[in-house]
Protein backbone atom coordinates (compact mmCIF):
# COMPACT_ATOMS: atom_id res chain seq x y z
CA UNK A 1 0.00 0.00 0.00
CA UNK A 2 1.26 3.46 -0.97
CA UNK A 3 1.14 5.99 1.93
CA UNK A 4 -0.23 9.38 0.97
CA UNK A 5 0.22 12.51 2.40
CA UNK A 6 -3.45 13.83 4.18
CA UNK A 7 -4.55 17.35 3.87
CA UNK A 8 -4.45 19.17 7.11
CA UNK A 9 -6.17 22.01 7.45
CA UNK A 10 -3.74 24.91 9.13
CA UNK A 11 -5.03 28.33 10.05
CA UNK A 12 -3.95 31.17 8.02
CA UNK A 13 -1.35 33.65 9.81
CA UNK A 14 -3.54 35.91 11.32
CA UNK A 15 -2.29 35.36 14.73
CA UNK A 16 0.90 36.06 16.42
CA UNK A 17 3.98 33.78 15.96
CA UNK A 18 3.37 32.58 19.54
CA UNK A 19 -0.69 31.36 19.23
CA UNK A 20 -0.34 30.07 15.90
CA UNK A 21 2.55 27.83 17.30
CA UNK A 22 -0.34 26.80 19.95
CA UNK A 23 -2.86 25.79 17.69
CA UNK A 24 -0.66 24.11 15.12
CA UNK A 25 0.91 21.86 18.12
CA UNK A 26 -2.37 20.18 18.56
CA UNK A 27 -2.38 19.53 14.73
CA UNK A 28 1.13 18.57 14.39
CA UNK A 29 0.35 16.25 17.48
CA UNK A 30 -2.75 14.44 15.85
CA UNK A 31 -0.79 14.07 12.39
CA UNK A 32 1.54 11.59 14.43
CA UNK A 33 -1.35 8.83 13.67
CA UNK A 34 -0.33 8.79 10.27
CA UNK A 35 3.49 10.25 10.01
CA UNK A 36 4.28 12.11 7.37
CA UNK A 37 6.16 14.86 8.23
CA UNK A 38 9.10 13.67 6.36
CA UNK A 39 9.38 12.54 2.66
CA UNK A 40 9.92 9.27 4.08
CA UNK A 41 6.03 9.15 4.28
CA UNK A 42 6.54 5.83 7.01
CA UNK A 43 2.50 6.45 7.66
CA UNK A 44 3.30 4.72 10.60
CA UNK A 45 1.04 5.34 13.81
CA UNK A 46 3.77 7.27 16.18
CA UNK A 47 0.85 7.71 19.29
CA UNK A 48 0.26 3.89 19.15
CA UNK A 49 4.37 3.25 19.63
CA UNK A 50 4.86 2.25 15.62
CA UNK A 51 8.27 3.36 14.60
CA UNK A 52 9.30 4.76 10.73
CA UNK A 53 12.74 5.35 9.30
CA UNK A 54 13.58 7.78 12.21
CA UNK A 55 12.83 5.52 14.96
CA UNK A 56 11.09 8.44 16.70
CA UNK A 57 8.61 7.77 19.46
CA UNK A 58 5.85 10.83 20.10
CA UNK A 59 8.35 12.81 22.36
CA UNK A 60 11.09 14.67 21.14
CA UNK A 61 14.61 13.74 23.19
CA UNK A 62 17.41 16.65 22.82
CA UNK A 63 21.19 15.97 23.30
CA UNK A 64 22.60 19.31 23.41
CA UNK A 65 21.63 22.97 24.35
CA UNK A 66 24.04 25.63 24.49
CA UNK A 67 25.29 29.21 22.94
CA UNK A 68 27.61 27.96 19.91
CA UNK A 69 29.25 30.20 17.84
CA UNK A 70 30.12 27.86 14.54
CA UNK A 71 27.58 28.75 12.53
CA UNK A 72 27.18 31.73 10.14
CA UNK A 73 28.67 35.00 11.32
CA UNK A 74 25.51 36.99 10.84
CA UNK A 75 23.58 34.36 13.20
CA UNK A 76 26.13 34.03 16.31
CA UNK A 77 26.21 33.39 18.96
CA UNK A 78 22.87 31.37 19.12
CA UNK A 79 21.21 29.28 21.68
CA UNK A 80 21.49 25.99 19.85
CA UNK A 81 18.99 23.22 20.66
CA UNK A 82 19.56 19.76 19.09
CA UNK A 83 16.67 17.53 18.94
CA UNK A 84 17.74 13.83 18.72
CA UNK A 85 16.82 11.77 16.11
CA UNK A 86 16.79 11.97 12.08
CA UNK A 87 15.10 10.75 8.71
CA UNK A 88 18.39 10.42 7.15
CA UNK A 89 20.81 8.19 7.65
CA UNK A 90 24.15 9.79 6.60
CA UNK A 91 27.33 7.62 7.09
CA UNK A 92 29.47 10.85 7.40
CA UNK A 93 27.29 12.46 10.71
CA UNK A 94 29.02 14.59 12.94
CA UNK A 95 26.42 13.45 15.64
CA UNK A 96 25.70 9.88 14.49
CA UNK A 97 25.13 8.50 18.06
CA UNK A 98 22.50 11.27 18.51
CA UNK A 99 21.63 11.93 15.35
CA UNK A 100 20.72 8.03 14.09
CA UNK A 101 18.65 7.22 17.80
CA UNK A 102 15.98 9.53 19.01
CA UNK A 103 16.45 8.24 22.12
CA UNK A 104 19.77 9.78 22.70
CA UNK A 105 19.85 12.70 25.13
CA UNK A 106 17.53 13.92 27.51
CA UNK A 107 13.57 14.12 27.47
CA UNK A 108 12.56 18.19 26.47
CA UNK A 109 11.66 19.80 29.28
CA UNK A 110 10.22 23.07 27.20
CA UNK A 111 9.82 25.62 30.07
CA UNK A 112 12.94 24.77 31.34
CA UNK A 113 14.26 25.23 27.96
CA UNK A 114 12.81 28.06 26.30
CA UNK A 115 13.90 29.87 29.98
CA UNK A 116 17.50 29.48 29.17
CA UNK A 117 17.11 30.97 25.41
CA UNK A 118 15.15 33.92 26.90
CA UNK A 119 17.79 34.65 29.76
CA UNK A 120 20.52 33.68 26.87
CA UNK A 121 18.94 36.37 25.06
CA UNK A 122 17.83 39.26 27.45
CA UNK A 123 21.45 38.90 28.93
CA UNK A 124 23.40 39.40 25.62
CA UNK A 125 24.62 35.83 25.48
CA UNK A 126 23.20 34.82 22.76
CA UNK A 127 21.17 36.67 19.74
CA UNK A 128 19.33 34.05 17.90
CA UNK A 129 18.02 30.90 18.66
CA UNK A 130 18.27 27.72 16.57
CA UNK A 131 16.43 24.81 16.60
CA UNK A 132 18.40 21.81 15.02
CA UNK A 133 19.08 18.01 15.06
CA UNK A 134 19.44 14.95 14.05
CA UNK A 135 17.08 16.48 12.10
CA UNK A 136 13.78 19.02 14.33
CA UNK A 137 11.03 18.17 11.73
CA UNK A 138 10.46 14.50 12.69
CA UNK A 139 10.10 16.32 15.95
CA UNK A 140 7.18 19.03 14.92
CA UNK A 141 4.84 18.99 17.62
CA UNK A 142 7.30 19.66 20.76
CA UNK A 143 9.20 22.07 18.18
CA UNK A 144 5.97 24.06 17.78
CA UNK A 145 5.61 23.91 21.72
CA UNK A 146 8.62 25.29 22.16
CA UNK A 147 7.89 28.28 19.53
CA UNK A 148 5.09 29.28 21.16
CA UNK A 149 7.06 29.79 24.60
CA UNK A 150 9.44 31.95 22.98
CA UNK A 151 9.19 35.82 22.56
CA UNK A 152 7.76 36.98 19.10
CA UNK A 153 10.61 39.51 18.76
CA UNK A 154 13.56 36.57 18.98
CA UNK A 155 14.75 35.76 15.90
CA UNK A 156 14.69 32.01 14.99
CA UNK A 157 16.38 29.87 12.98
CA UNK A 158 15.27 26.83 11.38
CA UNK A 159 18.30 23.82 10.45
CA UNK A 160 17.58 21.52 8.91
CA UNK A 161 18.37 19.18 6.33
CA UNK A 162 15.27 20.14 3.89
CA UNK A 163 13.70 16.51 3.67
CA UNK A 164 10.58 17.99 5.10
CA UNK A 165 7.12 17.17 3.51
CA UNK A 166 4.20 19.76 2.02
CA UNK A 167 2.42 19.34 5.64
CA UNK A 168 5.61 19.72 7.65
CA UNK A 169 5.94 23.23 5.78
CA UNK A 170 2.76 24.10 6.26
CA UNK A 171 3.15 24.06 10.33
CA UNK A 172 6.19 25.56 9.72
CA UNK A 173 5.05 28.53 7.39
CA UNK A 174 6.08 31.96 9.10
CA UNK A 175 7.42 30.13 12.39
CA UNK A 176 11.13 30.72 11.57
CA UNK A 177 12.96 34.08 10.77
CA UNK A 178 15.55 32.11 8.52
CA UNK A 179 15.75 28.61 7.20
CA UNK A 180 19.28 27.13 7.51
CA UNK A 181 18.84 24.14 4.95
CA UNK A 182 21.51 21.88 4.28
CA UNK A 183 22.12 20.56 0.34
CA UNK A 184 24.57 17.88 0.89
CA UNK A 185 24.36 15.81 -2.59
CA UNK A 186 24.22 16.92 -5.88
CA UNK A 187 23.27 13.38 -7.44
CA UNK A 188 21.01 11.35 -6.42
CA UNK A 189 23.24 8.07 -6.71
CA UNK A 190 25.45 9.46 -4.17
CA UNK A 191 22.62 10.09 -1.50
CA UNK A 192 21.34 7.06 -1.84
CA UNK A 193 25.20 5.22 -1.19
CA UNK A 194 26.09 8.07 2.09
CA UNK A 195 22.66 8.53 3.22
CA UNK A 196 20.07 5.59 2.12
CA UNK A 197 18.07 8.52 1.17
CA UNK A 198 15.96 8.36 -2.72
CA UNK A 199 14.97 11.21 -4.59
CA UNK A 200 17.07 13.36 -2.46
CA UNK A 201 17.65 16.11 -5.22
CA UNK A 202 13.85 16.73 -5.95
CA UNK A 203 12.87 16.47 -2.51
CA UNK A 204 15.99 19.26 -1.41
CA UNK A 205 15.15 21.54 -4.25
CA UNK A 206 11.47 21.93 -3.30
CA UNK A 207 11.90 22.78 0.32
CA UNK A 208 14.68 25.26 -0.64
CA UNK A 209 12.29 26.94 -2.96
CA UNK A 210 9.56 27.20 -0.50
CA UNK A 211 11.45 28.25 2.41
CA UNK A 212 12.89 31.03 -0.04
CA UNK A 213 9.48 32.38 -0.82
CA UNK A 214 8.47 32.19 2.92
CA UNK A 215 11.62 33.15 4.89
CA UNK A 216 14.99 34.34 4.75
CA UNK A 217 16.93 31.21 3.81
CA UNK A 218 21.08 30.45 3.67
CA UNK A 219 21.98 27.37 2.18
CA UNK A 220 24.70 24.88 3.72
CA UNK A 221 26.82 22.73 1.64
CA UNK A 222 29.70 20.55 3.31
CA UNK A 223 32.52 19.75 0.88
CA UNK A 224 33.34 16.01 1.16
CA UNK A 225 36.58 14.57 0.03
CA UNK A 226 36.24 12.88 -3.66
CA UNK A 227 32.63 15.14 -3.89
CA UNK A 228 33.94 18.19 -5.23
CA UNK A 229 32.57 17.13 -8.86
CA UNK A 230 29.32 15.32 -8.64
CA UNK A 231 27.88 17.01 -5.63
CA UNK A 232 29.21 20.46 -5.11
CA UNK A 233 29.58 21.41 -8.76
CA UNK A 234 25.67 20.10 -9.66
CA UNK A 235 24.66 21.84 -6.23
CA UNK A 236 26.36 25.28 -7.41
CA UNK A 237 24.72 25.00 -10.57
CA UNK A 238 21.52 24.53 -9.56
CA UNK A 239 21.96 27.67 -6.64
CA UNK A 240 23.10 29.41 -9.29
CA UNK A 241 20.36 29.51 -12.38
CA UNK A 242 17.67 28.67 -9.31
CA UNK A 243 18.61 30.64 -6.60
CA UNK A 244 21.03 33.19 -7.90
CA UNK A 245 20.94 35.43 -4.61
CA UNK A 246 20.83 32.79 -1.78
CA UNK A 247 22.91 33.19 0.59
CA UNK A 248 25.46 29.81 0.43
CA UNK A 249 28.30 28.76 3.37
CA UNK A 250 30.33 26.60 1.74
CA UNK A 251 31.96 24.51 4.68
CA UNK A 252 35.11 22.60 4.03
CA UNK A 253 36.32 21.58 7.51
CA UNK A 254 34.91 17.82 6.84
CA UNK A 255 35.71 15.62 9.77
CA UNK A 256 35.24 11.76 8.71
CA UNK A 257 32.72 10.85 11.51
CA UNK A 258 30.61 8.66 12.53
CA UNK A 259 30.45 5.36 9.65
CA UNK A 260 32.55 7.37 7.18
CA UNK A 261 35.36 4.17 7.51
CA UNK A 262 32.84 2.48 5.64
CA UNK A 263 32.92 4.52 2.83
CA UNK A 264 36.88 4.56 1.57
CA UNK A 265 36.76 8.15 0.38
CA UNK A 266 35.38 9.36 2.91
CA UNK A 267 38.33 8.80 5.39
CA UNK A 268 39.80 11.34 5.41
CA UNK A 269 39.28 15.20 5.74
CA UNK A 270 38.79 17.51 2.39
CA UNK A 271 42.49 18.39 1.29
CA UNK A 272 43.50 22.32 0.52
CA UNK A 273 43.77 21.85 -3.41
CA UNK A 274 39.57 20.24 -2.86
CA UNK A 275 38.82 23.14 -0.54
CA UNK A 276 40.16 25.56 -3.16
CA UNK A 277 38.61 23.77 -6.42
CA UNK A 278 35.68 24.04 -4.25
CA UNK A 279 35.55 27.52 -3.74
CA UNK A 280 36.55 28.22 -7.46
CA UNK A 281 33.56 26.63 -8.45
CA UNK A 282 31.56 28.95 -6.39
CA UNK A 283 33.41 32.02 -7.85
CA UNK A 284 32.53 30.90 -11.25
CA UNK A 285 28.65 30.47 -10.69
CA UNK A 286 28.73 34.20 -8.60
CA UNK A 287 27.29 32.46 -5.72
CA UNK A 288 26.70 34.95 -2.45
CA UNK A 289 29.26 32.74 -0.38
CA UNK A 290 28.69 34.19 3.43
CA UNK A 291 31.18 32.63 6.29
CA UNK B 1 30.54 23.03 32.84
CA UNK B 2 27.06 21.34 34.37
CA UNK B 3 24.00 23.63 33.35
CA UNK B 4 20.44 23.97 34.91
CA UNK B 5 19.20 21.29 32.65
CA UNK B 6 22.16 18.84 33.50
CA UNK B 7 24.06 19.50 29.98
CA UNK B 8 27.25 19.34 30.12
CA UNK B 9 28.51 22.51 27.18
CA UNK B 10 30.44 20.31 24.42
CA UNK B 11 32.52 21.39 21.78
CA UNK B 12 34.76 18.93 20.01
CA UNK B 13 38.10 19.13 18.34
CA UNK B 14 39.78 17.07 15.78
CA UNK B 15 43.53 17.78 15.87
CA UNK B 16 45.07 16.80 12.14
CA UNK B 17 48.50 15.10 11.98
CA UNK B 18 49.87 18.49 10.09
CA UNK B 19 48.43 20.66 13.37
CA UNK B 20 45.00 21.42 11.85
CA UNK B 21 42.30 21.56 13.93
CA UNK B 22 39.00 21.24 13.23
CA UNK B 23 36.57 22.41 15.15
CA UNK B 24 32.41 21.23 15.93
CA UNK B 25 29.91 22.74 18.29
CA UNK B 26 32.06 25.48 19.23
CA UNK B 27 31.62 27.28 22.68
CA UNK B 28 32.36 30.95 22.89
CA UNK B 29 34.74 30.21 25.72
CA UNK B 30 36.21 27.71 23.14
CA UNK B 31 36.43 30.19 19.92
CA UNK B 32 38.05 32.69 22.66
CA UNK B 33 41.21 29.60 23.35
CA UNK B 34 41.08 28.85 19.49
CA UNK B 35 41.63 32.12 18.90
CA UNK B 36 44.37 32.53 21.11
CA UNK B 37 46.31 29.70 19.89
CA UNK B 38 45.84 31.41 16.31
CA UNK B 39 45.86 34.89 16.48
CA UNK B 40 45.92 35.85 12.68
CA UNK B 41 42.60 33.58 12.21
CA UNK B 42 40.20 36.41 11.60
CA UNK B 43 37.10 34.38 11.19
CA UNK B 44 38.12 32.71 14.89
CA UNK B 45 38.92 36.46 15.83
CA UNK B 46 34.95 37.21 15.01
CA UNK B 47 33.41 34.27 16.57
CA UNK B 48 35.79 34.24 20.04
CA UNK B 49 36.37 38.24 20.03
CA UNK B 50 33.67 39.06 22.91
CA UNK B 51 34.19 35.98 25.18
CA UNK B 52 37.66 36.92 24.93
CA UNK B 53 36.77 40.08 26.61
CA UNK B 54 34.34 38.68 29.36
CA UNK B 55 37.08 36.19 30.23
CA UNK B 56 39.66 38.90 30.64
CA UNK B 57 37.24 41.01 32.41
CA UNK B 58 35.79 38.10 34.23
CA UNK B 59 39.44 36.94 35.04
CA UNK B 60 40.52 40.42 36.07
CA UNK B 61 37.62 40.57 39.04
CA UNK B 62 38.69 37.13 39.97
CA UNK B 63 42.08 38.43 40.67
Amino acid sequence: MIATEPEIKIPDQAFSRRSLARQRTMLAHATLSDCHLCERHCGVNRLAGERGVCQARDTAQIFSAQIEVSDELELIPTFAIAFSGCDLRCAFCITGRESWNPLAGKPLDKIAIAGRAIAALHEGAARTIMILGGEPTIHLPDVLQLVSMLPEDAKLIWKTNAHGSAQAREFLDGMFDVWLADYKFGNDTCAQRLALVPNYNKIVRKNLLWANEHSELIVRHLVMPGHVECCWKPVAQWLAGNLPEVKVNLRTGFWPAWKAHKHSELCATTSRSESQIARAIAREHHLNLIE
Amino acid sequence: MKTKSTFYEEAELLVLPDGKILAHNITPKMAALLSSLDPKNELMKQRGAPTLQNQIHETAKGN
